[in-house]
């Protein structure tokens, strides 16, 4: 019994662990995953988004897009970056995808909400590559605090952009990004993180005098 | 007093460049070494002389192309009474000051010809480069360091230029791993092509502030514009 036990315990320790090395072991330079998150006025809560991300996987006619919790998603529109192809979109609550099996490999709870981007069938030794592009408002990452923007988000993927509303100056910004300024007078911060692991994102602006 | 005082004076105009790259050196506390060979006969040093380097450019007027360095390093090799640091050609020099870092005290100092340097205790010294010598207040213990602040200030308007009538420039390639610019008062940052934090003093003044892990200096470029009013 004892060694069932410890078996047992040794087996519910490992296999996350397992997973856990899985992550922090894949390579970090070749994630094809990016970001780029364009700031509404900040008393709207809201920036409009793009995500881009290469599908390999052969048989995939899908991607689950699921949306943070506390944000709220709203004018989904995907395509296909190699071919210019718009995409159909759905929205759907996780419930329905759990109860129809399609949640496959992604962290869905019923109640989730996921934007579902159909495609066609990945291809052996093929890809395909997908730009999501949405609006997120979400007031507890992105608000006024008296004069001052405040952007306040985690980044998981390697590569992440933000780019300010137009006529607001870069105040802070907590990780160390690139700065540039959009042919149309926008500042635009870009963060690279080589690491397997997330970065709290703090940025902040203040409006032109 | 007053001759040391003329020396360095006089002195003043060599002290071009910035602190940073090449790295500074601490003098050995042995006896006066031998001569050295040629430099492309010399090796480098086995022992590192400076840790913890940190340097930040304080951006002044614009019209004026000169920004101020305040360079922290910590003299670490035992026994040294001399600390070394480089003066990068291409800069006017002025109103050097240094102090330990430990008691806040001043400390004398001389600027000297890179051949100077190496017959008084760094013999790797460059011969076409001027050093700034530091005397330090005490020989620097085992297994630790005596921290200096070297300020100057420092004028190159080939790093520090302005671009059309309300932007500015600071182009500069910096070899210490820790630096951070302040930008002069009423500028926002609008481009910088090495990662970095960006922070607002007290001030209002927002200062730009990097860490470089690889081995390479940073050919850095920051860019930025006056705020309206």
């Amino acid at each position: 019994m004892r060694v069932l036990t410890t078996f047992l315990l040794t087996f519910m320790i490992t296999l996350p662990a397992a997973a856990q090395d899985a992550d922090r072991l894949s390579e970090r330079a070749h994630q094809d995953r990016e970001i780029v998150y364009f700031l509404r006025p900040p008393d709207t809560h809201a920036f409009d988004l793009y995500h881009d991300y290469t599908e390999s996987r052969p048989g995939i006619d899908r991607y689950l897009n699921v949306v943070r919790k506390g944000s709220t998603a709203s004018a989904p529109s995907a395509r296909v970056l190699d071919t210019g192809e718009t995409l159909q979109v759905e929205a759907k609550k996780g419930e329905d995808l759990l109860k129809a099996g399609l949640e496959k490999g992604e962290e869905v709870t019923p109640d989730s909400d996921v934007v579902v981007i159909h495609f066609a069938a990945v291809p052996p030794g093929g890809s395909v590559r997908l730009r999501i592009a949405e609006t997120y408002t979400d007031a507890k990452s992105y608000r006024l605090e008296g004069d001052e923007l405040v952007f306040d988000r985690s980044f998981g993927r390697p590569r992440n952009a933000v780019v300010l509303p137009t006529g607001w100056y870069l105040t802070v910004s907590s990780i160390p990004a690139l700065v540039s300024e959009t042919p149309d007078g926008r500042i635009r911060l870009d963060f690279v993180n080589p690491r397997n692991d997330e970065i709290a994102v703090l940025v902040k602006a203040k409006r032109r005098p | 007093m007053t001759t040391r005082l003329a020396l360095l004076l006089l002195s003043l105009p060599a002290l071009a460049a910035c602190a940073p790259p090449p790295p500074a050196k601490t003098a050995p506390p042995a006896a006066p070494p031998p001569s050295p060979p040629p430099t492309a006969e010399r090796r480098a040093p086995d022992v590192r002389r400076e840790a913890d380097e940190y340097t930040l450019y304080e951006l002044l007027d614009p019209d004026s192309a000169q920004f101020h360095i305040l360079f922290e390093v910590t003299a670490i090799t035992p026994g040294a009474t001399a600390y070394f640091n480089p003066i990068r050609k291409g800069s006017e020099a002025s109103g050097e000051s240094v102090r330990d870092r430990a008691t806040s005290q001043p400390l004398p100092f001389e600027v000297v010809s890179g051949e100077e340097a190496r017959t008084s205790g760094l013999p790797e010294a460059e011969l076409t480069m001027n050093y700034i010598r530091v005397h330090l207040p005490h020989p620097v213990p085992p297994e630790g360091g005596i921290r200096l602040l070297i300020e100057k200030t420092y004028k190159d308007p080939k790093s520090y230029a302005r671009e059309g009538a309300d932007r500015i420039v600071f182009s500069r390639t910096l070899g210490i791993r820790r630096n951070a610019i302040v930008l002069p008062a009423g500028y926002e940052l609008i481009a910088c092509n090495y990662p970095s934090q960006i922070v607002t003093g007290a001030n209002g003044r927002i200062e730009v502030s990097f860490m470089h892990p690889g081995p390479e200096a940073v050919p850095l470029v920051l860019k930025a514009r006056r705020l309206g009013k």
